[in-house]
């Protein structure tokens, strides 16, 4: 168990700038996820760090030292890809035990760590199956096995479950979770998925286009996301331009008190569940465009003036579509970006 | 059920008649190694004798020793081939570099610059060299038809594996030869196969360019071969052509079934 450090990493194929100058770090036996959409370099990180790739410059530390230099099978960061890679030609035990054998560990020796990562991924019994013979969770289990198997020093997922179908994800999240925990290892998940991100990690890296825009706790990026982008991958829907001037917004929805907000020109970011519709008269402004029932929840868009709002109720308030309805917003619960914050 | 009956009825007559074809000629062969006189229009030989064969197990005839000679030659082509494609096409297949595209075509330029030509231009400097009329030149020039498919061949299995396993490899902690050993050569191991046997089949027919730098001196199977074609003594002719295709024939089986036990319980597919 390591932490691990990253120090001004840039990195570029073909004069294209894959990583742009990160910086990071994980504490020992922490859970981070790096999130980001396909071709931000997050894979590209973890190949760094493994020392499948090198950096242009920046320096690496696993506990304070540098490892820059360090071989990949020196090194002791272990990766798992995202479609397995189990070797084809070699049994379940002769798969797990690999690391172990280029180690130079004796025959029983090995037998006994392998039936010790067997049982840990529940797979007892399996040590004469092939790939072939398995099925994509328990191929999953033996790649996590095969990587436990050699005590690394930390544990790089890239995209562990986008190869599994949606319930076998779950669990498997949940499983690998478990293990992670248990043991206590340094581990760094690489993900396009906020919800894998937002459920398994202590911390997680929002990257963009090879920069990092933010890191934090999962509520931290959730819920005050530092840019628009980086509010946009969340899923956030709802963005609102207002100006505050000395304690009064004004939005062409119409003019609402905010306290704490400096003046100037914002684009306010409501997220969906902060919007409570009531059933309206009349004179109401919102008219429900769209409604989508989605068992304990309800999705709705709201036409208000020249907005359309992204709302979600539960299941005990039902609206038709072309129902008016009046809409609540409690803008003091909004995040304020600034233009600078926008980083389009 | 009639119907996929009636089907594979119409595809064993083909499967058959394919095999028949392809062996009716090999029979001809064997039977012409017998044949004292076949004259034309009897449909089988109306007399047989042993001659071709006496001879042919006769050591004064140097028979047997050109098929080892040649045997051995085709089979050192072939490993060296091997082992000059492998890394060759290794990095065609993985790695990006200056004038990747210039050297995929300089590879093939040998299938397609008649090897007449080249072989006439490199004679001249293996002269220079002392190469011509050695077995090494022999090996040499056997190289040039060989590499070409050895090269093109490989950089397609090794695209077929992929590159990331040997990194998984690496990734667990095995040194780049470890990798190579445990993991990319039991991979690559039925393409080396079929490569392998290809390459050894040029060779082992090759007749002009072994005798252009052979120059006479280091004789070969096929250039005992010819002149019993050529001078219409079918007798000799079927002997040694049976022989030929026997020899090819008995490698084959040898290193399927050498490679294939090793692998027998283990039977995957390249994915």
């Amino acid at each position: 168990m390591v932490s691990i450090e990253l120090k001004n990493i840039t990195k570029s194929f073909n004069n294209n700038k894959v990583i742009d100058n990160i910086s990071f770090s994980v504490e020992k036996g922490e859970m981070v996820s790096i999130l980001g959409p396909s071709g931000c370099g997050k894979t590209t990180t973890l190949k760094i760090i493994a020392g499948l790739v090198k950096p242009d410059s920046g320096e690496i530390f696993f506990n304070g030292g540098s490892v820059l230099h360090t071989p990949v099978e020196k090194r002791g960061g272990v990766l798992v890809f995202q479609d397995f890679l189990l070797f084809p030609h070699l049994n379940v035990e002769e798969n797990i035990g690999f690391g172990l054998k280029m180690a130079g560990v004796k025959k029983n020796e090995r037998k006994k760590v392998v039936a010790e990562m067997l049982k840990l991924v529940q797979l007892e019994g399996y040590e004469e199956k092939y790939p072939r013979e398995l099925s994509g969770g328990q191929k999953q289990r033996v790649a996590f096995a095969r990587a436990l198997a050699v005590k690394p020093k930390v544990l790089l997922l890239d995209e562990p479950f986008s190869n599994l179908d949606t319930r076998l994800r779950e669990t498997m999240r949940e499983f690998t979770c478990e293990i992670q925990r248990k043991l206590g290892i340094t581990t760094i998940l690489v993900t396009h998925d906020k919800e894998e991100a937002l459920m398994s990690s202590d911390r997680i890296i929002v990257l963009l286009d090879g920069k990092i825009k933010q890191s934090g706790t999962p509520t931290e990026v959730y819920f005050k996301p530092a840019c628009l982008r980086v509010a946009k991958f969340f899923g956030h829907k709802n963005f609102i331009e207002g100006i505050v001037r000395n304690g009064v917004l004004s939005t062409a929805m119409g003019n609402y008190p905010i306290q704490g907000i400096e003046n100037g020109d914002y684009q306010i970011m409501i997220r969906h569940e902060e919007i409570k519709l009531k059933k309206g008269t009349e004179n109401s402004a919102g008219i429900v465009e769209r409604s989508w029932f989605a068992g304990e929840r309800t999705y709705y868009i709201v036409k208000v003036k020249d907005f359309s709002l992204h709302c979600i109720e539960k299941q005990n308030k039902i609206f038709a579509e072309g129902e008016k309805v009046d809409v609540v917003i409690d803008f003091n619960e909004g995040v304020f970006f600034k233009k600078e914050n926008y980083c389009r | 059920m009639k119907v996929l009956q009636k089907n594979t009825i119409y595809l064993n007559i083909i499967i058959y008649s394919v095999i028949i074809l392809l062996i009716f000629p090999l029979a001809v062969m064997f039977m012409w190694s017998f044949a004292r006189s076949w004259p034309w229009p009897y449909l089988l030989p109306q007399d047989f004798g042993l001659r071709g064969w006496k001879y042919f197990f006769n050591p004064t005839s140097k028979a047997l020793f050109t098929l080892f000679l040649s045997v051995l030659l085709s089979l050192i082509v072939t490993i060296v081939t091997l082992v000059l494609s492998i890394p060759a096409a290794k990095s065609l297949a993985f790695y990006n570099f200056r004038g990747k595209a210039f050297f995929e075509i300089f590879i093939l330029a040998p299938l397609i610059v008649p090897p007449i030509a080249v072989a006439m231009g490199i004679h001249v400097q293996f002269i220079k060299l002392g190469l011509a009329d050695s077995f090494l030149g022999v090996v040499l020039v056997h190289l040039i038809p060989s590499l070409p498919y050895g090269i093109r061949i490989l950089t397609n299995v090794f695209q077929a594996i992929g590159e990331k396993i040997e990194l998984q490899a690496r990734v667990l902690g095995a040194n780049w030869w470890q990798a190579f050993i445990f993991v990319t050569l039991p991979l690559i191991a039925p393409g080396l196969v079929s490569v392998g046997s290809l390459i050894f089949i040029i060779s082992f027919s090759q007749y002009f360019l072994t005798f252009l730098i052979g120059g006479g001196q280091v004789v070969t199977f096929p250039m005992l071969l010819l002149p019993y074609i050529q001078s219409g003594d079918r007798m000799m002719a079927g002997v040694f052509s049976s022989v030929f295709v026997l020899t090819a024939l008995l490698f084959f089986i040898i290193v399927e079934k050498t490679i294939k036990s090793h692998y027998s319980s283990r039977e995957y597919f390249y994915f």
